[in-house]
């Protein structure tokens, strides 16, 4: 009888394990259209930094493991304080790596285009609710837009 | 040389005779006395020590042929013994007395009366129950669960390394048709907001923050104490809430 306790007791350890929340905060992501936004990602910071083919061997490689870096520190339970620091520390970690590759100008410019992107995809998330409201509200929606 | 004068004076005084002696050595030895000295010492030592000599000494006829008869015999009529039993007997009598008897006998019922096989013990039995049954499907599932875990976490990466290589192949053709915007217009805002939650942003607060950027009036703050839902109401007002 302990041992079927202690069998049971593991399993359900295990399952929690499994089932730990998603680095998406329990949401499950569309694989293909999170494939998607990385791609439009990937082309947007080689247009704005002209990033030749040479360059992009070397630079996406360590990008992505500056990218899994970062979204293991937003999956963590720190506070939000702690999880800037966090942010901002794995950046400077990654900085010597990326102005190795793009030079030391470039890298700079890098960090100022990978938060435009993020910025370009609040504002088309914002259009699109805001185009959604405007047909809810055409349709009897309960709130007007201000003049 | 003072000496020399002392000693002989002193040895005229002992012996007047040996003092007019001269310096004459009066030993000789005849010709050739050391040549065979050693063999003729050890013949002669030889001869004087064997009773007979040896060159003349012979065995007599049939010498050996009976010489154990003849030494058992002699031996036997030293002892008086004539048989292996006298023999014995004279070694130990006690032994002799023992004869030709087995001395190692069973008592009448003696294996029966010993009991070789210790009692019966009854073996403590286990009931199989329900719960045993059980504890083994559990222990069998989460082995199972583990090797899945296993060989999914094995093969994660290469997926991820397959993944980042299709990336690369869709931005490079969103480049070469110049199809940003396009495709940014497939996705939905869900999609675009699992992303940028992924990313460590607020959404909502970057909604906000993207309105203030655009010239929209924030409530007052007293707004905030006076209605609960002031914040709820301006992001619906600005169409930036779900």
């Amino acid at each position: 009888m302990k041992k079927f306790w202690l069998y049971l007791s593991f399993a359900i350890l295990s399952l929690q394990a499994i089932a730990q929340p998603n680095e998406y905060g329990g949401k499950q992501p569309n694989p293909q259209k999170e494939e998607k936004i990385k791609a439009l990602y990937v082309a947007y910071i080689t247009q704005q930094l002209n990033i030749t083919s040479d360059e992009a061997q070397k630079f996406w490689p360590v990008h992505t493991q500056f990218d899994n870096e970062l979204r293991g520190t937003n999956l963590g339970n720190a506070d939000e304080l702690t999880r800037q620091q966090n942010v901002l520390n794995i950046k400077k970690k990654y900085q010597p790596s990326f102005a190795k590759i793009l030079g030391a100008e470039r890298c700079d410019v890098f960090f100022k285009k990978d938060a435009e992107f993020r910025k370009k995809m609040v504002e088309r998330l914002q259009q699109m609710r805001q185009k959604r409201m405007q047909n809810n509200d055409n349709g009897g929606g309960r709130f007007k837009l201000q003049p | 040389m003072n000496e020399r004068l002392q000693i002989l004076t002193e040895l005229a005084t002992l012996s007047p005779m040996l003092a007019t002696l001269q310096n004459v050595n009066v030993y000789e030895v005849e010709q050739q006395y050391f040549e065979n000295l050693p063999q003729e010492v050890i013949g002669a030592v030889i001869m004087q020590s064997l009773p007979i000599n040896p060159l003349q000494q012979t065995v007599p006829l049939e010498y050996f042929e009976n010489l154990a008869t003849n030494i058992l015999q002699k031996i036997k009529l030293q002892n008086n013994i004539e048989t292996v039993a006298e023999e014995t007997n004279e070694i130990s009598t006690l032994v002799a007395s023992i004869g030709n008897k087995n001395m190692y006998k069973v008592p009448q019922g003696y294996f029966s009366s010993i009991t070789f096989l210790p009692n019966k013990i009854e073996a403590k039995v286990v009931q199989f129950t329900f719960w045993n049954k059980l504890s083994k499907y559990a222990a069998a599932a989460v082995f199972v669960g583990l090797l899945g875990l296993a060989i999914f976490m094995f093969i994660k990466p290469k997926n991820v390394d397959n993944a980042s290589a299709q990336i690369l192949l869709q931005a490079n053709d969103i480049l070469n048709k110049g199809s940003f915007d396009a495709e940014l217009n497939t996705l939905s805002d869900k999609d675009l907001e699992t992303y940028l939650t992924a990313n460590g942003l607020d959404v909502n607060a970057a909604l906000v923050a993207t309105t203030v950027n655009n010239d929209v009036t924030l409530p007052e703050a007293e707004d905030y104490f006076l209605d609960d839902n002031t914040l709820d109401d301006f992001l619906k007002t600005n169409n930036l809430q779900n």
